[in-house]
């Protein structure tokens, strides 16, 4: 099905993650539906298995393997089975839904009685398994994120937006304590030699711009931000950040956090052209090849435009290819090899 | 500054009354309930308060929003504002048919059960004038059709999330076709494009709230 002689090289991922340029285009993706790893590899796959995520990988030629810390946070999603609709779509699915107008704090009194997890209680086996077991010349890469997001979703999405105004003080309280458990992890991830890179992710924008006051992101965001790329900063490892959306309001509060590397760069919010024009001098760009076209594309689609970014993008480096969100259930399989394909085989 | 230009600047703001901290420098002051009451003691004329203040307000906040200016929270609290007001308004509207722009039909499609952008683009159609049917979220493509089969004028606006939800729009299209339903469709969403709109033979497409307003303006000839 594949055809790569092309070994991982975790190097080649971190040299372009600091914005340089390496031997050859790597790949990247911050998440992979499972059903297509059963696709691909032609079995079954254990979703708890970390074997059978390295030889997913390292079949298809990633240079790293993503892990995130173990825990829970009771969030009340509602699940809705999704039918199949045709034009190229085949998958059903069960997908959760955060509730978007009360969540489940609401209140003080409801902050109380909330089940925070406990930093104690989180769970890193895995890292340690993967380090004994992980190929040579494979990284690991920590990530774990959505202080923003899980704030939401704790408060529903319109009592959080009011909240903003009407309870200030509640609002800090929910930060802080999310600030604490999901920074705690990203300290202890960096004090593992070998986890290669950090990767933050938390959507903070949607296609038509920031989801809420570029102030707001000031108080309560940036600080943590740069709170991992310092982190970063003192292992001399990339610092990769995930957010959907429009981004130019906010671009050098990113820039000045230590990011590194840029993800996923959504074509219906920012051109890529003009991301690498702007900002491509200080920022690595990952992604940017839309899950729209590899889910109702077609391979020729696929691959004209994967040949067109390494030329165009990747020529001066500092670009990774992957998908401009993630890969769900529903992708076309054919059009994410073609991706894959040509990022492995083609240079320029 | 005139009472209908307080309403209007009141409703930008997104004063609800008197006992709304929001904003926090007109915490204490009255807001547009209490305004509004005041121009109806003022026996002013309904349709100035509700186009000149309620709508008129209502216009800044898509335009700021649309320019970046402002952001979900601020266009809740306007909305919000805008809503309190309308409400007073609504025993004292003879005729409110003749004082709404037209009917909407709103949904998110069925698979997907976001409704954020949805109640959005909801509440700027209120506040544009329009009176809006929300079916609320996961709607069939039936529902869409039942409820269009008795509201045949009004403009259908649905709205997705994901590329595997939003197919269905399309199904709502080529069901409107089939039955010989003439109601003009607008959709919107994430990954929704202009391109996608002309794919499936909707008849427009907004990217945000604020241009969802015109958009159903332009397609009912307002």
């Amino acid at each position: 099905m594949l055809i790569t002689k092309r070994k991982p090289n975790f190097e080649r991922l971190k040299t372009t993650l600091f914005n340089q340029k390496a031997d050859a285009v790597p790949l990247i993706e911050l998440g992979i539906a499972l059903s297509i790893k059963e696709r691909v590899l032609n079995r079954k796959i254990d979703i708890n298995s970390l074997e059978d995520e390295i030889e997913f990988m390292h079949y298809l030629g990633y240079d790293f393997i993503k892990l995130q810390p173990k825990i829970l946070f009771e969030l009340n999603r509602q699940t809705v089975h999704i039918k199949d609709s045709g034009q190229n779509i085949r998958e059903t699915t069960d997908r959760a839904w955060s509730p978007e107008h009360k969540g489940m704090i609401t209140s003080w009194a409801e902050f109380e009685k909330y089940p925070w997890p406990k930093i104690e209680d989180i769970d890193y086996s895995h890292f340690e398994q993967a380090r004994r077991v992980l190929p040579d010349t494979m990284g690991i890469i920590g990530q774990y994120g959505d202080i923003f997001t899980t704030a939401w979703e704790l408060m529903g999405f319109e009592t959080f937006a009011l909240s903003i105004y009407e309870q200030p003080d509640l609002i800090e309280a929910i930060f802080g304590k999310l600030s604490e458990l999901i920074l705690s992890m990203f300290d202890t991830m960096s004090e593992m030699d070998w986890v290669g890179a950090l990767w933050y992710s938390d959507d903070i924008a949607y296609s038509s711009g920031l989801m809420v006051n570029p102030d707001f992101f000031r108080t309560y965001f940036f600080p943590q931000l740069k709170h991992i790329g310092s982190l970063c900063k003192k292992r001399s490892i990339p610092f990769i950040y995930h957010t959907d959306g429009v981004l130019w309001e906010v671009m050098q509060d990113i820039i000045d956090s230590g990011v590194t590397a840029l993800h996923p760069i959504e074509p219906k919010s920012m051109n890529i052209y003009e991301v690498k024009e702007k900002v491509g001098d200080r920022l690595c760009l990952c992604g940017g090849i839309e899950v729209d076209l590899l889910s109702r594309g077609n391979r020729v689609e696929v691959t004209k435009l994967v040949r067109q970014y390494i030329e165009d993008i990747a020529v001066t480096g500092g670009y990774c290819i992957g998908s401009s969100n993630s890969i769900p259930e529903y992708i076309n399989v054919d059009n994410y090899l073609a991706m894959i394909e040509v990022a492995l085989n083609y240079s320029v | 500054m005139a009472l209908l230009d307080e309403i209007k600047d009141l409703v930008v703001r997104g004063h609800i009354n008197i006992q709304s901290k929001y904003p926090p420098d007109l915490a204490q002051k009255p807001g547009v309930e209490e305004k509004v009451k005041e121009a109806l003691d003022q026996k002013l004329d309904i349709g100035d308060i509700l186009r000149k203040g309620l709508i008129g307000g209502m216009e800044v906040v898509g335009d700021r929003f649309s320019k970046g200016e402002y952001f979900v929270p601020e266009m809740l609290f306007s909305a919000k504002a805008m809503k309190a007001g309308l409400e007073l308004l609504r025993p004292h509207m003879v005729d409110q048919e003749a004082m709404t722009l037209g009917k909407v039909i709103l949904g998110t499609i069925q698979g997907d059960m976001h409704d954020i952008g949805k109640n959005l683009v909801g509440m700027m159609l209120e506040g544009a004038g329009f009176e809006v049917i929300d079916l609320g979220i996961n709607t069939a493509p039936e529902k869409f059709l039942e409820v269009a089969q008795q509201h045949t004028k009004a403009l259908v606006g649905m709205s997705a999330l994901l590329t595997i939800t939003m197919e269905k729009m399309r199904d709502v299209v080529q069901l409107f076709k089939s039955n010989g339903l003439k109601n003009k469709i607008i959709i919107g969403g994430a990954p929704v494009t202009q391109e996608f709109s002309d794919q499936i033979g909707a008849h427009g497409y907004a990217p945000d709230a604020s241009q969802a307003v015109h958009k159903a303006k332009e397609l009912l000839g307002i």
